[in-house]
């Protein structure tokens, strides 16, 4: 059974491409256009591992990760952030809100890959 | 499709150039009637008094500010604009790519199920190659089968030959027993003489000698008979040797005339499969270099993410300026209000404006941190 990646991202030319990435290796990837549209899909089903972005409307990247830490089937699954913001004063918060990754943009396809296959086979 | 792509690239790079254009000439414009303005509405040059008395507005100010509101709110709509289509135009050309990437791993699966000669169709189907070297074998086991048989034809003919040349002796025994049958016939003709000779005393003895020629006559007749019928057999004989030597000469010519033509198409298939397996390899070549062109583009594509959000970001400074602009050109009796509502929104607008969401000045790849 593949693996269940969900990708938050505003910018619909990312999530397409992140889709295009990890679908290619054989994952099932969901899509969600911001941080209160992944939280409803997170709490619908149970993914993997997930993906997002920190700038966009409504609730951010930040917000998103800390609102998934606290649900029971979100506790200890793999979430990246997945951003243009590289400061290490962002990375920081990103760590204490309890990302488990910061990918800085734009990702190389092989790279994003390789960290997803190490944190969910 | 490539045309497209590229198509499309050119024409996201025209609406980028034009948009940065008329933005740049914003800022310059409001940073030139900025400056202009407070002489506008009579504030005093502390540094440079005798500035003051001579008024160095050329255009008139209001007019300037009204052309700057216009331009900004005109330049929303133009940025929104600009950005939709340039996701537009991205999410096509990234269906482009992976489209692209899709199609040359099937070429790619495609070829090497022809090469493998495997096409699903059955789990147990043969590979041509397997085809012909399962006809190979067969073919080998089959001309050995016919060499046995040419070698055990040749012994065949062998024997009748040496059963021919037993013939002949047969025959010349018989010549010795028609021979030894004259002698006989010609013995008991002189006792038949002598017998008849001696009158009544040899009656009985003539009784003998006509027994006896009439026995040697029999021995010669059937002498005769098998002379005939041992000629004949010969004659069998030296046909059917004559039929299996045929028969062997045929058999070896055809299979191994036979089994050189297999000889040379395998031959030809063995230089076809080395000629597939090594365009299959270049083609695998091909697509893993397309695979990297596709990363690369996937990479560099997400440029329209970062751009997005510079613009975004170039938009909230320029309602920025708009905002000052509008300050900055209230009546005179609002002179007091205006200057702290100025500098507690000055002091704003430099916090929210201070950090920029794009860092980066180029599309090499992020970095990746994991915690």
């Amino acid at each position: 059974m593949p693996k269940k990646v969900l990708t938050v991202d505003d910018s619909a030319s990312i999530r397409q491409m992140v889709t295009f990435t990890l679908k290619s290796a054989g994952y099932e990837v969901v899509e969600a256009m911001d941080g209160n549209g992944g939280l409803a899909r997170a709490q619908a089903e149970n993914f993997d591992l997930i993906l997002t972005d920190q700038n966009m409307p409504g609730m951010d990247g930040l917000n998103l990760i800390r609102a998934l830490r606290k649900l029971p089937a979100y506790g200890s699954t793999p979430i990246l952030m997945l951003t243009t913001e590289s400061s290490d004063q962002m990375k920081s918060l990103g760590r204490a809100a309890g990302a488990t990754g910061w990918l800085v943009k734009p990702f190389d396809p092989q790279k994003l890959l390789d960290v997803v296959k190490r944190l969910v086979g | 499709m490539l045309t497209m792509v590229l198509v499309l690239a050119a024409g996201i790079w025209g609406r980028l150039d034009v948009l940065l254009s008329v933005l740049l000439s914003l800022v310059q414009l409001a940073a030139i009637v900025c400056w202009w303005l407070p002489k506008e509405v009579g504030v005093s040059d502390q540094e440079n008094p005798a500035a003051s008395s001579q008024p160095l507005q050329v255009v008139p100010v209001p007019d300037c500010v009204d052309f700057i509101h216009e331009q900004i709110s005109q330049s929303k709509g133009e940025v929104a604009r600009v950005q939709a289509l340039i996701e537009d135009a991205v999410v096509t050309l990234a269906n482009s790519f992976s489209g692209l990437s899709r199609e040359a791993a099937a070429q790619l699966e495609l070829a090497e199920s022809l090469a493998k000669g495997d096409l699903g169709m059955d789990a147990h189907a043969l590979s041509f190659t397997g085809f012909v070297t399962e006809i190979a074998a067969a073919m080998s086991g089959f001309v050995e089968k016919t060499v046995d048989n040419s070698r055990l034809a040749m012994l065949l003919v062998e024997q009748m030959e040496s059963m021919g040349k037993e013939m002949l002796d047969v025959i010349r025994l018989l010549d010795e027993i028609h021979s030894i049958t004259n002698q006989t016939n010609m013995l008991a003709l002189n006792a038949s003489i002598e017998a008849a000779r001696a009158g009544e005393l040899g009656r009985g003895f003539a009784v003998v000698a006509d027994e006896v020629r009439h026995l040697s006559g029999r021995t010669s007749s059937f002498s005769e008979q098998i002379r005939d019928l041992i000629n004949r057999v010969n004659g069998s004989v030296a046909h059917a040797e004559g039929l299996i030597n045929q028969l062997a000469s045929q058999d070896m010519i055809f299979t191994l005339q036979a089994k050189q033509r297999l000889d040379e198409t395998s031959a030809r298939i063995r230089d076809m499969d080395a000629l597939m397996a090594e365009s299959v390899g270049r083609l695998r070549h091909g697509v893993g270099l397309l695979s990297d062109h596709v990363g690369d583009a996937v990479r560099s594509l997400q440029f329209q993410d970062m751009v997005s959000q510079l613009i975004a970001h170039v938009g909230k400074r320029l309602y920025g300026i708009e905002e000052m602009m509008e300050l900055n050109s209230r009546p005179a009796q609002e002179q007091e209000e205006w200057a702290s509502t100025v500098a507690g929104r000055l002091a704003e607008l430099r916090q929210a404006l201070s950090s920029n969401p794009v860092a980066q000045g180029r599309m090499e790849s992020g970095s990746i941190d994991l915690f």
